[in-house]
């Protein structure tokens, strides 16, 4: 069988053809177009400063959401005089020309010293990547296949089985705790790996991600391998899965995010440091009594550095993922 | 390699991670333990030194402790499960004194931990350790936890700014002397004598303990609209509401320091734990605190009262409580440890044999010199009882939700029906405590 490949688009959706279709003024060229009036001129006048409005109000939004970014940054580079003293960065005053400013102190590292002194921070983010990407790898495979059986296949108790499911999220989490742990419990599963991974390898919001990302698979294709001699197995892994690779991709960043902050069932079921993931560890280090900041600062800004880089990796399929289905038609 | 995988690159890459990060692990495995006692504590603070006596205790009695260090949530939400559930419930847990109590709730012989009275008692720690500080931990007169701790509550403030305005600290008797020094140096917006709560209850709770009253009584009967209550309240809220408040909230953390450092807060209200979070979190200050005792209330009333605590108990799981108990004494009746535990972290332990401990007496450069311990020391015996009940979160909750009312309604109408407004709505929230412990099966 040939290597499949992505169903082409009919040419009324290309972007030539929708390029042709269109044909917009230049307003590059910076030549004026007959039809011009005093009143469009206006318009445009008009447009351009709502344009400027609407990017000073993203530059706001877009401080504001950085600002607690800044300030776990400049957390992280302050000695432990200076951490609660300055807001931001830590600042000397400096006398030039018989002016004063402010300059930067030199950033310390004292901060990362004390969270690698305080708790094994390698150790727990170790065991965060692993029970993460473990996670997300046990849950894609399974959601993607339950979601490719919902989609296409037709059997009794389909409908059933989709509103129990339905159901099953419904239910807070927290009232299924007790029986879950005893549960574990009785597989010998408690602080162990095992015992985080079992109960988050479904993922409903995964099997109904994929169910409507696969619904949109053309049933020509599967009817197409199947006449070829495509085994069901086959057709879900060379056909299903590359055609749906953007949602994958969002459903990875998802599900990784999820399962990286995880802290309910974590601090449940881990009982010893060396199992501990890495929202469990930095949280050892406050306590009603004691508070590590800086060090609390320096891991929480550690922590965070994978799931950027994740998602600077991967932003493209993200983004794809997210989108696909938003325009219809 | 990326164009076979059908699940594409994102799947690609964290398939990679997870089977290099299982091989290391794989490879350094955690070490099993096969322990005779499991232990749990939630703070650090306890752990650590924890860490550094367990082993002069495994070699006495020939035994292995796994000591676990647990979340504050997670002591109580992993607790509650391992015991509804009967399984993995540890030997020995420290919780919270707040969290405590919801684990005594139900008929004496169900409670999850063992009934210590008799111990208590048959070692002499009833009268060794400081008796007010068992009312916590005791259920239907039956003491199901160790104190650990004491807590009894100061005031530190602005040593520099107090000598600059000539205050004299030595002529604050009462709370009266405080406020009238607090109305002259209080400059709205600007500068407030005191840090006190007004939106939760842990401030006013203490002035109430300090009055003498709480949130329950002995029998576990909900007490806080009593007339202690109303007039904790009637006191309380008008120093942080109103035209003439001389004492405010701002928040914790970062800003709390730089209120202090500013000297927007010129005294804190101030237990033994505090005075460590003070020392790490506001360092600039080293040489410019103080400690006084709380103004009393009347001129030969308590100068302090308390906030917080912590318990130690044998859970009725423990295949050996004879070695859990021993293990209970080794870690609470341990002077020296105790000394060296006190240095760390500034807390006054129950034991009142250890506080004639050297590093009681210490001088501490941070606070001007001043032998915190021993001030603290002097006041523990006169630490208020604080009685409580299953209940204790809820009352706690409710006297938090009476007291941003009355604030409220302070700032609109001032002293005007005030009186009536506050009894009404103390009472109404005691109600409804009293509602949920009657709805309770038990």
């Amino acid at each position: 069988m040939k290597e499949p490949t992505s169903p082409t688009l009919p040419a009324v959706y290309s972007v030539n053809a929708q390029d042709a279709a269109i044909k917009e003024p230049s307003i590059t060229s910076g030549q004026q177009h007959p039809s011009d009036t005093p009143r469009q001129d206006s318009g445009r006048v008009g447009e351009g400063l709502l344009r400027v409005l609407v990017y000073v109000l993203l530059c706001l939004a877009a401080v504001l959401m950085l600002m607690p970014l800044v300030w776990l940054v400049a957390a992280t580079t302050k000695n432990s005089d200076d951490l609660l003293h300055y807001t931001f960065f830590a600042t000397r005053p400096v006398s030039l020309f018989g002016h004063n400013f402010a300059l930067l102190k030199p950033f310390s590292v004292d901060n990362f010293k004390a969270l690698f002194a305080a708790i094994p921070f390698g150790r727990y983010m170790l065991n965060s990547v692993f029970i993460s990407c473990t996670t997300v790898i046990i849950q894609l495979f399974f959601s993607s296949l339950a979601g490719f059986a919902l989609a296409k296949y037709e059997f009794r108790g389909k409908k059933l089985i989709i509103l129990l499911m339905l159901a099953t999220v419904m239910i807070p989490t927290q009232v299924t705790m007790a029986p879950l742990y005893e549960l574990i419990y009785r597989m010998g599963l408690v602080n162990t790996y095992p015992g985080l991974l079992i109960p988050s390898a479904v993922s409903v919001f995964g099997i109904f991600l994929f169910r409507q990302a696969i619904l949109q698979v053309p049933d020509e294709l599967l009817h197409a391998a199947r006449i070829d001699g495509c085994s069901e197995f086959r057709i879900y892994r060379d056909i299903v899965m590359p055609v749906s690779r953007p949602m994958v991709g969002a459903f990875c960043l998802i599900s990784f995010m999820g399962a990286w902050n995880n802290f309910l069932w974590p601090q449940i079921i881990l009982h010893s440091n060396e199992h501990f993931t890495l929202p469990i560890g930095l949280n050892t280090l406050v306590g009603p009594q004691s508070q590590l900041y800086g060090a609390l600062m320096a891991g929480t800004f550690l922590s965070i550095l994978p799931v950027i880089v994740l998602f600077l990796l991967l932003q493209k399929e993200f983004i794809a993922g997210l989108t696909s289905g938003a325009v219809k038609g | 390699m990326m164009r076979t995988f059908p699940f594409g690159t994102a799947a690609l890459l964290m398939l990679f991670c997870s089977i290099v990060s299982g091989a290391w692990l794989g490879l350094h495995p955690a070490a099993q333990k096969q322990a005779d006692l499991t232990f749990w504590t939630f703070t650090k603070i306890h752990y650590d030194p924890y860490t550094e006596t367990i082993p002069t205790f495994e070699q006495q009695h020939h035994c292995k402790v796994d000591l676990q260090l647990v979340d504050t949530r997670a002591v109580t939400s992993r607790l509650q499960a391992a015991m509804l559930s009967d399984v993995d419930v540890p030997d020995l847990v420290e919780i919270p004194i707040d969290f405590a109590p919801a684990f005594f709730r139900g008929p004496l012989e169900h409670v999850g931990f063992i009934d210590l009275t008799q111990r208590i008692h048959q070692a002499g720690l009833w009268d060794k350790m400081v008796q007010a500080r068992f009312a916590p931990y005791t259920s239907r007169g039956h003491i199901f936890g160790l104190p650990h701790d004491v807590h009894p509550v100061q005031l530190a403030y602005r040593s520099d700014i107090f000598a600059q305005e000539g205050v004299d600290v030595s002529k604050i008797k009462t709370w009266d002397d405080f406020i009238r020094i607090g109305r002259k140096l209080t400059i709205p917006n600007k500068r407030y004598m005191l840090e006190l709560y007004d939106f939760r209850s842990a401030h006013l709770e203490a002035c109430m303990f300090q009055r003498g009253g709480g949130y329950f009584d002995p029998q576990g009967h909900c007490i806080f609209d009593n007339d202690i209550g109303v007039q904790t309240m009637l006191w309380f809220v008008p120093l942080v509401a109103g035209p003439h408040k001389i004492a405010g909230s701002i928040g914790s953390g970062q800003i709390l320091t730089q209120a202090v450092e500013d000297g927007y807060f010129l005294c804190l209200v101030c237990p033994d734990w505090r005075s460590k979070s003070i020392e790490k979190d506001i360092p600039r200050m080293a040489g410019k605190m103080k400690l006084m005792p709380l103004p009393a209330v009347t001129a030969n009333s308590r100068h302090t009262s308390t906030w917080g605590g912590t318990m130690l108990g044998i859970t009725r799981h423990c295949k050996n409580p004879d070695l859990a108990w021993q293990l209970a004494l080794h870690l609470y009746l341990n002077k020296k440890e105790l000394g060296k535990r006190y240095e760390g972290t500034n807390i006054l332990p129950a034991l009142r044999a250890a506080w004639s401990e050297p590093s009681f007496s210490q001088p501490r450069p941070y606070w001007c010199n001043q032998p915190i311990g021993a001030l603290y020391a002097k006041l523990a015996p006169d630490v208020p009882f604080q009685y409580t009940s299953p209940f204790i979160a809820t009352a706690k909750d409710k006297l938090g939700e009476a007291l941003v009312a009355c604030v409220q309604y302070y700032n609109a109408n001032g002293d005007n029906g005030f009186e009536p407004f506050v009894r009404a709505t103390l009472k109404e929230k005691a109600d409804q405590v009293r509602a949920l412990a009657a709805r309770n099966p038990y």
